[in-house]
This record gives C-alpha cells, structure tokens and sequence, in this order.
C-alpha cells in the first residue's frame, strides 16, 4: 500500500536533486542582476478560500460529488532561496469546510514545496510542487494523511520589503484506511492572497 | 561543515514524508467517505426553529395538523412546507407559551403558560377551529400547573403547590379530566405526594406513572398507589412507555426496566467514558421490534453525558441487551451522525399516521426539531431530517 508513493517520493528527490545541481551551475554562469539569490527569504501570510472538489473512491472506481460548501483557508509559508530560480518552502496552513449538513471537516495541510520562479519585471510568476501531510478532523474523528500538493503563485513586488501575491492550489490527499470501503482521495483547491515580506 | 540549503530542505521533505507515510492512525469512519455518503437533512427545514428546544409535539388528526410547543404553539399541515406560528388569539391576546398538550379523538388541549411571567393560564381545548377554556377554575388557587399527561384517552393533569420561597416543600398533584371538570385523583389515598408525576402509560387495565422515586399504578383514574414491589435498586424514573401488556420505564441513573409480571433490569449504560446516561421516556416501535430512548441533560446540576438516541433491537434478551452501535435499525451510522449524534434529546413521541406509516420525532435541547418517518409502502425508515 504505500511502496507507491515511497517510489514516487525517492523519484522526486532524485529529480529535484538533479534540478538543484543544474540550477547551481547555471547561477555560477549567470553575472547579470536577478529577482533573487541564495539566501534569500519570504515570509508570506495567506488567507482565502478552500474549495473541496470531490472524492475519488478506488473501491467503486468512481468519483463522488464534494456533498461540502466552500471554506475559508491561511497560511503561513516561509520560502528559502537556492539560487535565483529556485527556492524550498514550507506552510503551515488550515482550512475550515462545511458539510451539506453543516457538519465542519478541518483540513490542515502541512508540505515542503520546490519552488520555481520566473521574474517578469515587477511580477513574478512561481509554479510549485510538494510533499507533506495532512491533518484532517470531523467533529471527534481525525486522521493524518499524506498530501501531495501543485500550484503557482504570481507575486507583485510592491517594494523592496514587500511583495502581493495571489496564489492557487491544489491539494489532493489520499486517505486509505485497511476498510477498503471507507478509502477516499481527496481534492481541494486553494485560492488565496498573501502579503509576503522579503526578508 | 557549511550546511548545504538544499540537503537541509531534502532532509525535511524526507521527515514530512516518512511521516505521512506511517502516521495514518485507524479511526471508526472515513472522514472523507463519511461527507461523501451524506444524505441532505436540511433539505425542508424551518430556519425559525433550527436551534430551538421543544416542549412537545403532537398531531391533530382531524385537520391532518402537527402541533409543536416551541415557545409558543407552532403548527405544520401536511401540506405546508414549514413550521409557522398557531393562532392563539382565542386563547389571549398576548404571548403566552404551550408547555404540554395532548390529543383525544377530535380535540387538542393545551397547557398555555404566561410568557412574561410564567404562570399558568389554564388548560384550553383545541378542535381545529375554536379554543375552549377547560375548566377555568382550574388550577384552585395556590396551585401551579406543570403538565398535562393522557393515557387511555383521558386527559390528566399535575399541578404543584405554589410557593414563593426555595426552601418551601413541594408537593404535586394529579387530576384527572372528567367531563368539563378536573377532579383530584388520590395517590395512596393523598391527594399529593412529594415526587413530580411526569410521564403515563396505560396498560395491563393498569394506568401507570413515573414521579421521580416512584413508580405509581391504578385501575381507575380516581386512585393510584406507589407500587409495592419496584425493580431492584430502581430509581429516579424518568419515563413508562406501554407496548401491550409489556411496560417499559427509564431512569436518570441510566437504567431500563421492564414488567411484565415480574421485573427485569438492563444497564446502566454509559457513554465511551463510563459515565451513566440520564434517559428520557422510551419509545417502543412494535413494526421495526425497537426501543429508542432518548439522552438528555436532566438534570442541569449534574450535566449528564448525551448521545442523542439510543436504539436497542428488542428481539434481544432484555437484561442482557445492549444498543446497536450503527444505529441502523431506524437509521444509519452516517445519518445518525449528521443529525443527532452528541445531542440532548428530551423526547421520541412516536405518531400513527395510519395505514401502516409512522413519525418519529427527537425533540432536542437547543438542536431544533427532528423526525424520521417509517413508509410502509417502502417497509423503511426515511432517515432523520430536520423539521
């Protein structure tokens, strides 16, 4: 059940290995004035809405509507700079749901991102993909689940300290319990705007 | 040794996923599964009433009417879509509260009570078009009344002593309609007793009560006595249902008991951490062979735990039985959770509807109004919905 995702994650790694050291190589050859260098940071504050999506049941082989209202979702994200292109970032984030019977799923989802980005003037645009877990609760029941999460950000710099950003997600979190009946992946999507301080 | 950002970043998506990987604890449903086999339970809900508690909940059959105390008296046709306030201008002028009612052949009566000072007015009779006072001298003075009970198609009222200080002693009374007059039913051939009566069955030739500590029968409506023989170490009552010659009663203590020509006990049960139930009125449902029984927050002093219902399958042995864990005889896991589960529910007044149908209905503490509806021309339960 889970030498998948282990094979799926040591191929990540190797491949992001593989970035890194090309990426290195390239700021090494690069003389002109970038966006962004090693070492440098943002710290980013997120607030918007998470939308469930639907449920995929792989014992049905079928997916099932979202029976779930839009909610409200944060985060706290740090991204740490590599090089000019590429930097590791890290949320810690939450997102309230309600039920069609306003029962209140929380699903805090937790990931370690690689992080591209590409300056366009003043904006830059930063696709993203990652790892992590995540936390979900349902009144007294919860459970932690792996998460896999992709998206992009589109940053507006505002000043040499502070930067916009508006930022869209998707998380999808496979929960798999040994009843195979009561397996479900999940999709949410994440639309939110940040403030985030360079630092 | 300069650490290597890179290393360090790959080193923590490790640990994040080494985590997620061997962290998945088992629980008792599927988070998602349970939201994506909702069924909607809001679908016809009365917004006005979502979060209101209920005294009582009654059917006139005559005008095809459900009748509710939430406050004041709320009605609900058949062919209305919600539940909307009952016209008691020929009652009072002002807002007045319904605490109880019961209904006998083609009239409601109703116990209405001040709304601003909350005295009772007086029981008044309801037959779809003109309110009549009962008896208007009823209560005598220095008498309060608390509720009104029926069995057997006769109407009973209790009423308490009227006092002004805490550390007065209380004593109830029950009466017993007879004709336009309430008349005094005697009780161990005292016209009170210490212990509030607060729920009748008739059955056996036997009407029987529950009044706090004792458990009370009689044949005719003029006497009853405290019974001679109680179930072991059987207390604090809460409520008698009749199914036959079969007598059902509840306690606050967490116990059900069982007579029929001799007694049987079942519990105490208890919630995940021991602690007992105080359960309300049982309600046996002969087609589906199922006891359900409230929990409930009586009294307020001690808080008890509440799990809205329980649900016993009566083809079990009595002493022995225990409540289905799914709920699944009048429901199911996941409608029992997206409706009444951690609840207080007071009552489950069960209402023939004729022809073989039946409605259940859970009133709440503070959760609204709540009813499962058993068609037969399904042979099931519709599952629990929001009024």
């Amino acid at each position: 059940m889970r030498s998948f995702p282990l094979t799926v994650f040591i191929a990540a790694l190797a491949l992001g290995g593989q970035a890194f050291g090309q990426d290195q190589s390239m700021s090494l050859a690069s003389s002109t004035y970038s966006s962004f260098e090693r070492g440098d940071g943002i710290l980013s504050l997120s607030l918007g809405t998470t939308v469930p999506l639907g449920w995929y049941n792989p014992d049905a082989s079928a997916f099932e509507k979202a029976n779930s209202k839009p909610g409200f979702a944060f985060a706290l994200s740090y991204e740490g700079f590599l090089n000019q292109y590429w930097a590791i970032a890290g949320d810690l984030a939450g997102g309230f749901m309600g039920s069609i019977n306003d029962r209140r799923l929380f699903v805090a989802p937790l990931s370690v991102r690689a992080v591209r980005v590409f300056p366009l003037g003043a904006f830059t645009i930063a696709p993203t993909a990652g790892l992590g877990l995540a936390i979900s609760a349902l009144g007294e029941y919860k459970h932690i689940d792996p998460l896999f999460k992709a998206g992009s950000s589109v940053l507006w710099r505002a000043s040499n300290d502070m930067s916009y950003a508006a930022n869209i997600y998707a998380n999808v979190i496979p929960q798999i319990f040994s009843d195979s009946t009561l397996t479900r992946v999940g999709f949410f999507m994440e639309a939110t705007l940040s403030v985030a301080y360079h630092l | 040794m300069k650490t290597n950002p890179a290393r360090r970043a790959l080193i923590a998506i490790a640990a994040i996923a080494a985590i997620a990987l061997s962290a998945c604890t088992e629980g008792p449903a599927g988070l998602f599964a349970s939201i994506a086999s909702e069924t909607p339970t809001n679908t016809n809900m009365t917004k006005a009433i979502k979060n209101s508690s209920q005294s009582f909940v009654v059917r006139l059959g005559s005008t095809s009417t459900y009748y509710a105390g939430i406050g004041t008296l709320w009605k609900k046709a058949d062919t209305d879509n919600r539940w909307t306030q009952a016209d008691t201008s020929g009652v009072s002028s002002s807002t007045i509260f319904a605490g109880s009612a019961a209904v006998i052949g083609p009239d409601m009566y109703v116990a209405f009570f001040d709304s601003a000072t909350g005295n009772g007015l007086g029981v008044w009779s309801y037959n779809g078009t003109i309110w009549s006072h009962v008896d208007p001298g009823f209560p005598a003075a220095g008498r309060d009344l608390r509720t009104l009970l029926v069995a057997n198609g006769k109407l009973f009222a209790v009423t308490a002593n009227t006092r002004t200080l805490t550390t007065e002693i209380a004593d109830y009374s029950i009466h017993h309609l007879l004709g336009t007059t309430f008349e005094d039913t005697l009780i161990d051939s005292n016209p009170t007793i210490s212990e509030q009566p607060t729920s009748m069955a008739f059955s056996g030739g036997l009407y029987w009560f529950t009044a706090g500590d004792l458990i009370l029968n009689g044949a005719t409506e003029t006497s009853f006595t405290a019974i001679g023989t109680e179930p072991p170490s059987g207390s604090a009552y809460s409520g008698v249902s009749a199914n036959g010659a079969d007598i059902y009663i509840s306690s606050r203590t967490g116990y059900l008991y069982h007579y029929n020509a001799g007694w049987l006990t079942a519990g105490p049960f208890n919630d995940s951490k021991g602690k007992a139930y105080s359960l309300s009125t049982p309600t046996y449902i002969a087609g589906s062979n199922v006891l359900v029984v409230g929990t409930n927050r009586i009294p307020t002093s001690s808080t008890p735990t509440v799990d809205g219902y329980l649900e016993f399958d009566m083809t079990q042995p009595f002493a022995t039985m225990t409540p289905t864990v799914d709920h699944g005889i009048i429901s199911n896991a996941n409608n029992f959770d997206t409706s009444l589960t951690g609840r207080s529910v007071s009552a489950t007044p069960l209402i023939d509807l004729g022809g073989g149908d039946f409605k259940l209905f859970a009133l709440t503490n503070n959760y609204g109004l709540w009813s499962n509806t058993y068609d037969s021309a399904e042979a099931a339960w519709q599952l629990w919905v929001r009024e």
